[in-house]
Formats: structure tokens, sequence, C-alpha cells
């Protein structure tokens, strides 16, 4: 079928151009990590606003199989909201993270994990015939759950956020905080911060530049504010939503509703800005050029 | 062979000694009561903040973080705080033991074992004071009457660590399990919750107090019934009292809005609360005494009979733990 344009078609270039993107779609790899039942089926339903997961609890505890072994499940989601292009999104989600009573091996797993989506691509790129539309499997972003502890990090959690934030960018999250009252979340959001500074854990920076430079306040201003507000709110506090799909993001019990979306009442709006909008590009250049440079440089130094 | 038993006849005049009660409820206000609780539970569970309303008295603070130069295998450790509490002149001396980093550890393998030793250690203790031939009068008790288990509010089956720690516990101390938090759970789902642990528990025959005895009356076993039916209580705790209707209040605030945890149609603090101090705390510290330390009495007397014996007879001495 051939298209011509002529005088007083509808048809654009740039439309021609924006359709075939629309078609293809944008590629992002996101890893949930973090212990059980802390709602991170209930975030991705929430993102997506539809039940990508279903979440039948009586069901998913009585998986036939290994019942308590650690493993990454891989699953592929399409989010294509109205007038936006469609984000094929690949979420690695953890599964039994932490649940054993012995459990010195998981942070060497993900590790594993997160390398060998790496190793895919350089092994793909050294070779003579390589095949350049291979699946990028890169991991763009991790989120972590945190249960949330007036403590703060457990000696768990801070060892495997220092293995993930060495090789992917980092966000901590705050599971459940609906549970807090609002002084708590503020105490609890204090003592993961000195945690995370104080064991020098790798966490994603918005006021860092990509060159490493640090943004300066006079530019851009509104910029600057909003990424000073996303620095400020580390770890984002989430509350998953029980009615995806009905058209309203809330969070209903017989207690009432909490409109999950209400940037009052918790981070969720945040964080989906982050990921799907203001951020995305960003985490998938940085995952490419700077992390995945580290990495390649590493492994060919080896040989 | 029967037993005579004595008639039981009623004095013609008032004796009096029906007041012997009396004298001895005077000694033991004078004496004032010991009793030990230890918290056992994942950080994040509310443990320091239910003690602290169940006594409604600032009894413990939740301590330190871990500094990044704490070694990475820690294990559970054991930090004993000791009050007095008095309320219409009777003493209570309360000893609060709490086990931070218990379940926090990368390796939980052995998270419990630190809470075994110090249990049978006190008990330990006590033999020791005990056999002594010139021994104090009252023998400070330091032995644990009651073990307050906080199990997370997900709804799901027991974890390993649970499974394994609620075995342990359970045959040498009183253990008590509660849903910590439970206020995040909504009523159908806190009553399916415990059904589910109610049956985890018989599955695993965890021997979980109250325990039957025939020295009770029909009343309290009526009572201990009652109760078990209950256990795992549902609580939810809060140190922030408001003014209700002139009437100070302790509520939880969240989103949600607020709980009162007095409100038994809420949570299930005051179940609780009642059971713990209103109506098991004696039961609590004598069973510890009469179950829990005759049957380490026992397996001690019979170990150090039999290492005696052996020593006579040049046996060499059995490893018994």
């Amino acid at each position: 079928m051939t298209r011509t344009l002529t005088a007083g078609s509808t048809t654009t270039p740039e439309q021609i151009r924006l359709r075939k993107q629309a078609k293809r779609g944008i590629n992002f790899n996101i890893l949930i990590a973090g212990e059980n039942d802390l709602g991170k089926k209930t975030f991705i339903n929430s993102l997506c606003d539809r039940e990508c997961y279903n979440l039948d609890k009586w069901q998913s505890n009585s998986q036939a199989g290994s019942k308590s072994d650690f493993s990454i499940n891989t699953d592929l989601f399409e989010y294509s909201p109205e007038g936006c292009i469609p984000i094929k999104l690949r979420v690695f989600l953890t599964h039994n993270c932490g649940f054993s009573l012995k459990r010195n091996n998981t942070p060497d797993e993900i590790k594993e994990f997160i390398e060998k989506q790496y190793r895919t691509v350089l092994d793909e790129e050294l070779k003579v015939n390589r095949n350049p539309n291979i699946d990028d499997t890169r991991i763009h972003v991790a989120l972590y759950f945190i249960h949330a502890a007036i403590k703060g990090l457990s000696t768990f959690d801070i060892c495997m956020m220092k293995t993930i934030g060495e090789r992917v960018n980092l966000i901590p999250v705050i599971a459940k905080s609906d549970g807090l009252t609002f002084s708590e979340l503020y105490k609890v959001k204090e003592v993961v911060i000195k945690d995370i500074t104080e064991h020098k854990i790798k966490i994603f920076n918005f006021l860092e530049g990509d060159d490493e430079a640090k943004i300066i306040p006079e530019l851009e201003s509104t910029e600057y504010e909003y990424l000073s507000k996303l620095q400020k709110s580390i770890p984002f506090a989430i509350i998953g939503s029980n009615t995806v799909g009905t058209g309203k993001l809330t969070r209903t019990n017989k207690a009432g509703t909490i409109n999950i979306e209400d940037e009052t009442l918790c981070d969720f709006k945040l964080v989906k800005n982050i990921l799907f909008g203001s951020h995305l590009q960003e985490l998938k250049d940085i995952t490419v050029q700077k992390l995945y440079e580290q990495f390649r440089i590493e492994e060919l130094s080896k040989g | 062979m029967s037993v005579e038993v004595p008639e039981v006849k009623e004095p013609s005049k008032y004796v009096g000694f029906d007041s012997i009660t009396n004298q001895i409820e005077s000694r033991l206000l004078k004496r004032g009561f010991q009793f030990n609780i230890m918290v056992v539970g994942r950080s994040g569970l509310g443990k320091s903040t239910l003690v602290n309303t169940l006594f409604s008295s600032k009894l413990t603070e939740s301590h330190g973080r871990r500094s990044p130069t704490d070694p990475i295998e820690k294990t559970t450790e054991i930090e004993v705080s000791s009050h007095t509490l008095i309320e219409n002149n009777v003493r209570l001396n309360i000893n609060v033991i709490d086990t931070p980093g218990f379940g926090d550890q990368i390796n939980n393998e052995k998270c419990w074992e630190p809470l075994v030793k110090y249990v049978k250690e006190q008990h330990s203790q006590y033999l020791r004071r005990e056999l002594t031939a010139q021994r104090e009068r009252y023998l400070p008790d330091t032995r644990v009457h009651c073990i307050l288990y906080f199990i997370a509010p997900n709804g799901q089956k027991l974890r390993q660590l649970d499974v394994q720690a609620l075995k342990k516990l359970s045959e040498i101390a009183n253990v008590v399990p509660v849903i910590a938090k439970s206020d995040a759970l909504t009523l159908e789902e806190r009553s399916e919750f415990k059904k589910l642990l109610q049956k985890e528990f018989a599955k695993y025959k965890f021997n979980i107090y109250p325990y039957d005895s025939d020295e009770l009356y029909d009343d309290e076993r009526q009572l201990n019934e009652d109760i078990k039916s209950l256990i795992p209580f549902a609580i939810a705790g809060s140190e922030k009292v408001v003014q209700i209707d002139g009437e100070k209040t302790r509520v939880r605030t969240t989103r949600w809005g607020s709980i009162n945890i007095e409100d038994v149609s809420q949570c299930e603090f005051v179940f609780l609360r009642d059971f713990l101090t209103r109506t098991h705390l004696q039961d609590l510290i004598e069973t510890t005494a009469v179950v829990h330390y005759e049957t380490f009495r026992t397996k001690q007397l019979i170990a150090l009979k039999e290492n005696n014996t052996n020593r006579q007879s040049g046996n060499p001495i059995p490893e018994k733990h």
C-alpha cells in the first residue's frame, strides 16, 4: 500500500515518525527487589493501572515446587496511556527474597542476575556477526522495598542495597507506608537516609548531572526545585492500590479510602513520574553509558 | 489402699484464721512482686511501643541502629531494663528483656539461641542459689515468666524463622504469640489470619500458654478456653494520648484515620493487657516456677547425679547440654 503525501493530507512526516515510534514503543527494564509481602506486585499493578499480577493470597503461598527458594521472575507488560508512546515494561521481580533462614547467598545471586543482563549484551557485542536487535534486558532502574522500622535498615537490606547499588540505578522505597503515622514515616525516612550515608550505599542521586557535576541551582530553577523535591523525599513512601482499572487509583477498606495519587499522603505519584516521565530516558542513558561501560571495562580487563 | 481424707469441720465459734489471706497479702505487699517479660520479634513490629502501652509507662526505648563499625554477622542481643511500678500500694518490679537483632541478620539460622541461653541461665542461677547451703531468704527471681512473640501481619503462613523460634521457646517458657501492627489488616483479614496461625500452632504442636492443669476450677478452665480461641492476640500499640469525651485514650492515627487502642472492636490490646496483668499474672509467674523451672531442675539434678556416679565408678562423664 503506497502512501502519497498530497496537499491537504492530514498525515505529516512527523506523524509518520511518531506512529512508527509508537509502534516500536520504549523499552524499560525495572528490577523490583525486597522481602515477601511488601506490596511489590501491587506496586506494579498500581503503576500500570491494571492487574498485571494476580494477587490471590492463598494461592501464592502454596505454589508447587521450591517453597522458600529465592528466584527472580521476569514478566513483560505494556503501559500505554492516552496520547503517550507505549512503554514496554520488563519487570524483574524477586520471589522469596530473604525468606529462608540462611540468606548469605542472596546478595551474590542478585549480583549475578544483574551482571548476566550486562554480559548478554557484551557477549553479543563482541561477536563478529552480531545481532543488533537483540533484546536489551539491562536493568535500567532497581526499586528496593524496605520494611519500615524506626531502628533503620536491617543487615540484610544494607547488604542487598549495597550490592544492587553498585551495578544499577537504585531507588529505595518504603513499603506499605499507610501503616505508619506521619511522625513515624518522618523518623523512618530520616533513619534510612542516615543508614544509607553511613554504610555508603550508592543510590540514585537526582541532583547529580550526567557528568557527575551537581546541577547548578541558578539555572532552570523550576527543574532544580523539582529535582530537590525528589531528592528530599528519598526514600519514597509507597502505598499500593487495590482498585486498579477502575479509573481511580485508590486503596480502600472498611475504614475508608485513600487516594494513592495524592502527594500529601504518599510518594507514589512522584515515583510514577520519575519512572515513566521525567527520568525514564536518563535512567536508561546512565545504565547504558555509565554502568554498562563500567561493567564492560571490568569484564574485559579480567581476560 | 484408700487415703483417709480428714473430715471437714466448721468451728462452732468464729476463730479468725481466715484472716491469713490478709496476713499473706500484707507480707507480699511489703516485698513486692517480680515479673520478667521478654519481647521477641524482628525490628519494626512495635515491641517497645507495646510494652510501654501495656504498662502505661515508658519502660523501653527503641535502641540504637546498626553502626557501620559493627561486624556484619551479629548475634541477637539481650538487653534487660528494670523498673518498679506502684499501683494502689502494690509494688511490681518488672524486668523487660529486649532482644535487638532477632531475625534481622543475614543468616538467621541460630538467632534464637541467645534467647534460649538466657532463659536457661536464669533457671540455672536460681537453681544454684537454691542449692547453696547458706542461701538468701528470698531468692531474687530473674526467670523469664512470659515471652511475647511478635508475628508480622502479612496474612501468610509462619516463616521458617517463626516456626523454629516458637518451637524452641515454647519448650522452655510461657510463650504468648501476638499479631503485631494488626491495624494494617481489615477485620476479616485478621480473623482469617488468626485461624491460619492457630492451625499452624496445632500443626507444629507448639506448647502455647495457657496450659491445661488439673488444679483449675471450672470457671478458670472456661476462661483459658476463651483465651485460647483468641490467641494470637491482634494488637496495636500507641504512646500517643488524646482526650476523647474528657477521657484520656490512646490512639493511633494513620492516613486511614484514628483507631482507639482500647476499643476492643478495633484491636485486642485490652484483652492482652487484662490477660497479662489482671487475670494471668500470678499464673504466669507460678507456671514458670512450677512447670518450666521444675523441668529444668529435674534434668540438671539427674545429670548431676549421673555425673557423680560416673565419677565414682571411673566412667567418662557424658556431655550433657
